[in-house]
């Protein structure tokens, strides 16, 4: 046994060139799996982070008394339990304030907000603890110490008490800025309070509190086992279901990766094994032929079949030893090196409220880089058996006169004439089979590389940023409701009895310099009786409208129906622009629907029927033009202004609207630059994993290339000596290579574009139904593919010049003589 | 009478200092228009060196070799590669013919090589004369040792080089078939006015030549 | 072997008394864990209701009264419902997580062991064989006997090594007796040549006193020797004259459609006589007849010079052989005769102007050595090839190849 390694070792030594190429193709299969999956573990650190950041509960048991949730404290499955209870409302002014009380029983929850920033928590009566904003709105300046009067309802109900109140402590808030333009009164104040306080108005039978918990194993179980768990708890308390909130987001972020991360990893894990599988097992079969006479002393020399396989799996299994370890730690310290920076890159052009806040990731898994090293290792096997029954079938006397096994056609047609052109087209055509096998295994990859370049240049951060200004450079649009029944200013309906976006609005933004248009969209509110979800309990949503002109372009992403646009107008038809939701809402093609317009204090009785439908945000119906128009609607129904300018104005134009934004709290300025800046950010996200991944199909593929030129001289090592004998010069010869590889570049070319554009444009169609990226136009990757061409035919030329000097080296003789 | 190719003070050595081994040591030798001459040795005796330095495929370590007059010492590559399509034919002991290629375009593979549109006539003569007509089309790896050696005789032939070069020409074929190869090789040199150089290790092989010179230890023996 | 039986034993039982310790202290641990349990409710419940100690013990010593029942009721809403397995409490977990960590090294362990032992086995049966082998090498290559007896004293087996050194005896004697017999035959050699050469000279002195006589029938003798010697020039005259003819290209050899048999014919019938003087047979093996491309009588006559030469140089009574053999572009008809052979040495030069063999045989017989010449000149002048080559049966083929 101990001569089988060896030899390994020595074949090992003797062909370095060989050797180091497998090792490199190895060691970069490692590299790309341990990146993958390490990249992969990071990704999922982060998100397991961010869902922390925001809160690490597991679930909220709601309106519960004490005693329940003394239970739950002890409860042998309860592992952290905070209390939280909603003591008063304040009443100030139109503040939504809120004094609560809260208490961790038990270990810890955590929560991105909340958590004391100086100071205490309040402990006695008189003492208070809020966010700085809470006692800012109270018109108290935030600073512990600082007195406070408070006027609240205990339980919100019943006699408004007033307290004196000293300030204890300050805590974390959520930055208003990042929640953007929404209305005041639409955001609520929270304070903490003391148990104390409390008592002194509730008796503790009538207290309810909602609880946090986090039950035990959330590292062994999985989703559906915790989410069991939780109920089972519930059901353990007497907790009914209904007030049972399980925050689904977080456990499903923690207990798996997600099953889009999962299956991109693995299929780009399969992709990685697969190219690499081929080019290992390519370089061994080659390795094997040339090799044959060397197997075949030793055969003569009286080793056995089974003593040959050892050897060549020893020369295998020496190669991992280097290579594995060492494409382990590259793929642990690439990604452990570029993750945050290039997270931080993304980050950098993000809005802070979608940008990654993490410090530091825990990207490394142990068990995962072993299992890439498995699977190289089986890879590698798995490579290497053909060529080791190769090697093993090879006999003595055959080893002399060893020739690839191919078609062995009997005659040839052949050519009166020969050069260089008919030595190519000889050889590819002798070995069809392989040329194919070749074509298809580097066109499989430029196949791949240039769907995903279809999808990456059709993400175009303008389609996302024209999902908020369908025209024009700027948007202004109303802040409103449809449905808030406590703040009825708030609703559309009322606002547009007094709509801001009057004339003199649009008089005053045509007269900035550089405003060339003003256009108007409009929408109403409307309420149906209807038996779907979308109208239960009296809800209410936009309907607006859509032009003759607009037919084109909605034909165009039409999901359902047809549209018939003077039908429509004469009968009332509309199209539903919620095609996503239609079978949760119960609606159909054909429905017919009594509705009920809301023109701001009026309701006008519509009748209408569902003839197509498509997806846009523009309010759940949209009638004809003509339709809407006859409604006889009184007040202005205008929702948003769309601004076009002259581009060179841009920075001016938007300072002046920002003022007007300023001007009203209910207007929302939409820019173009901040879209597109917004748009490019979420592009970049799911583009720079896609471009990692292309860049790994794309080394593979270049490996490749160079083993298929490696494998074509090897082999024919004899060959090329006896032509340069008979006359063919170095010029010659090179021509030959070159003529060869591109032969294949060009195969590979039009495979790729050919098909590579079919499957892109393929999956683009299925990414834009499942509404990935906002996808909705199909840009050609034209730039992907002049660089795809430039670099198949710079790389073959590179890859042939560099073969044809390591041919040169070797002396003419040596090959000729090699094979005798 | 005219010399066709000349070695003069030819040597090649392999190695340095100790180890230096002489494969071909200050070796003299004049052959003329039209001759067959054979080279004999005892494998090792440094004839196949010889036989590639004569054909320009390695270079001496000194020396002089002249094809036609031409000293071939310092020519490029390219000048090279043009003196041995168009003045040297070789014949190789394993055929070496391209196996991709079929028995009429491996024959007029060194033509195509130097730009040439094929003598039609005259290649069919070749392949006639060598009793090929029937496997013009056929593919090296389905003829014989014979027939593939005739098609390299017909290859070394096709492009009217003056001077073809046999290395073992007979070594991996049986006496009877190496005998009628041996005899082509001649009747085509003798028909198409080449000069013939054999290389062998076998004296029977060497009896048909005009001249044989005997070599060993990288030196003309006697 | 017992050593490795009593290794085998003893670790077994160590493994078995490790895994009987490590599951007492598994048992252990849970018991503990079950015991301070119990220790902290009749505490709690001491604390909360003082004296409530007595019910407790009376409990603890087996007294139920469906207390075990209402207590799993009562606790029902803190999760602690019947189904609960000892795996999904942490404490009974972390207890059975130790075991089962525990019996897979234990299992390693006697696994691990198992290799050792075969690894150890395997070892032993190589060293043995590696003895074996190096004796019978020893045996071949005739190495002494003492490091052999040294060496088969360390096999194992005491049969096999017995055997052993029975073989390399037999080996030896063998061998030795062939070496005896190769220096026997070798002064055999050397006795017989001494003997020959005695009589050889005496022979040599008689035929120089028979030449000093002088009488009627010596000098018709001597008349007969000249004529002879006419005979033999006007021979050697006749072959020169073609050689200078074919040289000077007074012959001119028309090459027309001719069949190999009429060719075969026409030369043997002019050396028949020749052949059927000394007894020789010409034996042609059946062939397919072809036809050439060559002159006719001169490829005849070609043919004829060397079948010629074979009945020369064939000892009365023998054949000689004619094959013909189709080949692709040529047919080559092999002469074969039962002579004394051309040695190695001039088998090139025979076919050279004027050459003659240099052995006894050759200069007995006459000659002039002009007739193989003219054959190839002959025959290569039409493309063909002559050559020679020594036959199996010690004398020579010669090769004539000629374009079909």
């Amino acid at each position: 046994m101990k001569i089988l390694s060896l030899l390994a070792a020595g074949r090992i030594k003797y062909n370095k060139n060989r050797t180091l190429l497998t090792m490199l193709a190895i060691m970069l299969t490692t590299t790309l799996l341990a990146g993958l999956v390490t990249s992969a573990a990071a990704l999922w650190d982060q998100q397991k982070q961010q869902a922390e950041a925001e809160t690490n509960r597991h679930a909220v048991f709601k309106d519960l008394t004490l005693e329940q949730a003394e239970i739950l404290k002890n409860h042998i499955d309860v592992e952290s339990i905070q209390i939280f209870e909603l003591f008063a409302s304040v009443e100030h002014e139109r503040m939504n304030g809120f004094l609560t009380f809260s208490s961790g029983l038990k270990g810890s929850i955590t929560s991105g907000v909340g958590n004391l920033a100086e100071g205490r928590f309040a402990q006695q009566a008189g003492e208070i603890c809020g966010p700085p904003d809470f006692f800012e709105r109270m018109g108290v300046e935030p600073a512990i110490g600082s007195a406070v009067t408070i006027a609240f309802r205990p339980y919100g109900e019943g006699k408004i008490v007033s307290r004196d109140f000293v300030i204890c402590g300050l805590v974390t808030q959520n930055d208003i800025s990042k929640l953007g333009e929404i209305n005041d009164s639409r955001i609520a104040y929270g304070a903490s309070v003391s148990e104390e306080l409390v008592k002194q108005f509730i008796p503790d039978g009538d207290r309810r509190v909602n609880a946090s918990i986090r039950v035990n194993g959330e590292d062994t179980l999985n989703y559906d086992e915790i989410c069991g768990l939780i109920n089972d708890v519930a059901a353990d308390i007497g907790c009914p279901e209904t007030d049972v909130d399980i925050n689904k987001g977080y456990l499903m972020t923690v207990t798996e990766p997600g099953a889009e991360m999962t299956a991109i990893v693995s299929a780009a894990a399969a992709i990685i094994v697969l190219f690499s599988g081929i080019v290992i097992y390519s370089i061994y079969y080659v390795g094997v032929i040339t090799d044959v006479q060397e197997i075949g002393k030793l055969k003569a020399l009286g080793a056995s079949k089974r003593q040959i396989k050892g050897m060549l799996l020893r020369e295998g299994a020496l190669a991992c030893l280097i290579s594995v370890p060492a494409g382990l730690a590259l793929g642990y310290l690439i990604p452990y090196t570029a993750f945050p920076i290039v997270m931080d890159n993304v980050s950098a052009g993000l809005p802070q409220m979608y940008a990654a806040s993490v410090e530091e990731y825990h990207m490394f898994s142990l068990p995962m880089l072993l299992a890439a090293a498995a699977v190289v290792m089986i890879t590698v096997y798995i490579s290497l058996l053909k060529p080791m029954r190769m090697a093993a079938a090879v006999s003595p006397v055959e080893a002399i006169r060893y020739t690839e096994p191919g078609e062995r056609s009997k005659t040839r047609r052949g050519r009166t004439c020969m050069s260089i052109w008919g030595l190519i087209a000889a050889n590819l055509a002798r070995n069809k089979k392989r040329t194919a096998v070749t074509m298809v295994t580097m066109g499989l990859s430029c196949v791949l590389f240039m769907s995903f370049a279809g999808i990456i240049n059709s993400m175009s951060p303008e389609d996302i940023a024209r999902r908020e200004i369908d025209e024009g450079e700027f948007r202004i649009a109303i802040d409103y409701s449809s449905n808030d029944k406590e703040y009825p200013e708030n609703n559309l309906d009322t606002i547009q009895q007094n709509n801001p976006l009057n004339n003199e609005l649009i008089d005053s933004i045509l007269s900035i310099d550089g405003v060339n248009d003003v256009k108007t969209k409009r929408g109403v509110l409307i309420s149906s009786d209807y038996d779907s979800s979308v109208f239960e309990d009296g809800r209410r949503s936009v309907m607006s409208y859509f032009t003759k002109d607009d037919v084109k372009r909605i034909e165009k992403e039409l999901k359902g129906g047809a549209i018939d646009y003077e039908r429509m107008a004469s009968e009332n038809g509309v199209i539903c622009a919620n095609a996503q939701f239609m079978d949760e809402y119960g609606l159909d093609i054909g429905d017919v629907i009594p509705l009920t317009v809301h023109d701001g204090e009026d309701e006008i009785g519509l009748t209408v029927t569902i003839e197509a439908s498509y997806e846009s945000s523009d309010g759940l119906f949209l009638v004809p033009e003509e339709v809407y128009d006859g409604l006889g609607l009184r007040s202005n129904t205008a929702t948003d202004l769309y601004i076009h300018t002259d581009a060179d104005k841009y920075d001016d134009i938007k300072n002046a609207l920002k003022d007007i934004e300023l001007s009203n709290e209910r207007f929302v300025l939409y820019s173009m630059d901040e879209e597109m800046r917004l748009g490019s950010a979420s592009v970049s996200i799911v583009k720079y994993p896609m471009y990692i991944i292309l860049i790994m199909i794309a080394v593979i593929g270049f490996m490749n290339l160079i083993n298929t030129m490696i494998t074509s001289i090897v082999t024919r090592k004899r060959e090329i000596g006896v032509l340069q004998a008979i006359g063919l010069s170095n010029r010659q010869l090179y021509h030959m290579l070159t003529g060869e590889g591109l032969f294949f570049s060009a195969g590979t070319l039009l495979l790729s574009v050919t098909l590579g554009n079919i499957l892109g444009y393929t999956m683009f169609l299925a990414a834009k139904s499942s509404h990935f990226m906002s996808l909705s136009e199909y840009h050609y990757p034209a730039a992907e593919t002049a660089i795809l061409a430039a670099v198949l035919v710079i790389g073959q030329l590179a890859v042939s010049l560099i073969a044809n000097r390591s041919i040169r080296r070797e002396s003419m003789i040596d090959r000729i003589r090699n094979t005798y | 009478m005219k010399a066709i190719l000349e070695a003069k003070k030819l040597c090649k050595y392999y190695g340095s200092g100790e180890n230096t081994v002489r494969a071909v040591d200050n070796l003299d030798l004049t052959v003329y228009h039209g001759e067959f001459v054979a080279i004999v040795g005892k494998s090792g005796s440094g004839k196949s060196t010889l036989l590639h330095l004569l054909g320009g495929l390695d270079d001496p370590t000194s020396g002089d070799v002249i094809i036609d007059g031409k000293n071939i010492a310092g020519l490029s590559d390219e000048q090279l590669a043009k003196i041995r399509r168009r003045k040297i034919g070789f014949v190789f002991q394993s055929y070496n013919l391209v196996p991709s290629l079929n028995v009429w375009e491996n024959i007029v593979l060194p033509l195509g090589l130097d730009g040439r549109k094929p003598d039609e006539k005259y290649v069919k003569d070749i392949i006639r004369t060598l009793g090929l007509e029937s496997k013009v089309k056929s593919m090296p790896n389905t003829l014989s040792g014979g027939q593939q050696q005739r098609t390299a005789i017909a290859r070394a032939a096709a492009a009217k080089p003056s001077i073809i070069l046999a290395d073992e020409p007979t070594g991996n074929l049986d006496t009877k078939t190496g005998d009628e190869v041996m005899a082509m090789l001649r009747l085509s040199a003798k028909k198409y006015g080449q000069t013939l150089v054999v290389i062998t290790h076998n004296e029977d092989i060497a009896q048909t030549a005009d001249r044989t010179v005997v070599i060993e230890d990288g030196r003309i023996a006697g | 072997m017992k050593r490795a039986v009593i290794i085998f034993s003893a670790a077994v039982l160590c493994l078995t008394a490790a895994f009987n310790v490590l599951f007492g202290i598994a048992a252990e641990k849970a018991f503990r864990s079950e015991t301070d349990t119990v220790y902290r409710l009749c505490g709690a419940f001491a604390d909360e209701y003082p004296g409530s100690e007595k019910k407790a013990a009376s409990v603890l010593a087996g007294e139920d009264n469906g207390y075990t029942e209402a207590g799993r009721a009562a606790l029902a809403k803190y999760g602690y419902d019947a189904e609960r397995t000892a795996f999904s409490e942490q404490r009974y977990r972390e207890i059975i997580v130790f075991e089962i960590i525990c019996s897979a090294a234990l299992s390693g362990l006697i696994l691990l062991c198992g290799a050792l032992y075969i690894r150890a086995v395997r070892r032993e049966r190589r060293r043995q064989e590696d003895l074996i082998v190096s004796m019978l090498d020893k045996c071949i290559s005739g190495g002494e006997e003492q490091t052999m007896l040294e060496n088969a004293g360390l096999i194992g087996n005491d049969m096999v090594s017995d055997e052993l050194i029975k073989v390399c005896g037999a080996m030896k004697l063998k061998s030795d007796t062939l070496s005896e017999e190769r220096d026997n035959t070798k002064s055999l050699v050397t006795d017989i040549s001494h003997q020959l050469k005695t009589p050889l000279s005496a022979l040599k002195s008689c035929f120089a006193v028979y030449k000093e006589a002088d009488s009627i029938e010596e000098r018709t003798e001597f008349v007969n020797r000249c004529e002879a010697q006419i005979d033999k020039l006007e021979a050697l005259t006749a072959s020169l004259i073609n050689i200078s003819r074919l040289e000077t290209g007074i012959i001119t050899l028309e090459e027309t459609e001719t069949s190999v048999t009429d060719i075969l014919i026409q030369s043997i019938n002019s050396v028949y006589y020749k052949a059927a003087d000394k007894n020789i047979n010409i034996v042609t093996e059946e062939f397919e007849d072809v036809t050439v491309n060559a002159d006719k009588k001169w490829t005849a006559e070609a043919i004829a010079n060397i079948i010629d030469n074979a009945v020369k140089y064939s000892p009365a009574g023998t054949d000689i052989k004619l094959r013909v053999i189709k080949m692709f572009s040529f047919v080559r008809i092999e002469i074969e005769d039962s002579g004394t052979g051309i040695p190695r040495s001039e088998r090139n030069r025979v076919f050279e102007r004027f050459y003659r063999g240099n052995s006894a045989d050759v200069k007995k017989q006459d000659g002039t050595g002009v007739g193989l010449y003219l054959t190839r000149r002959l025959i290569e002048n039409q493309g063909g090839t002559v050559s020679v080559r020594p036959a199996a049966g010690g004398g020579s083929i010669f090769v004539v190849q000629l374009m079909l």
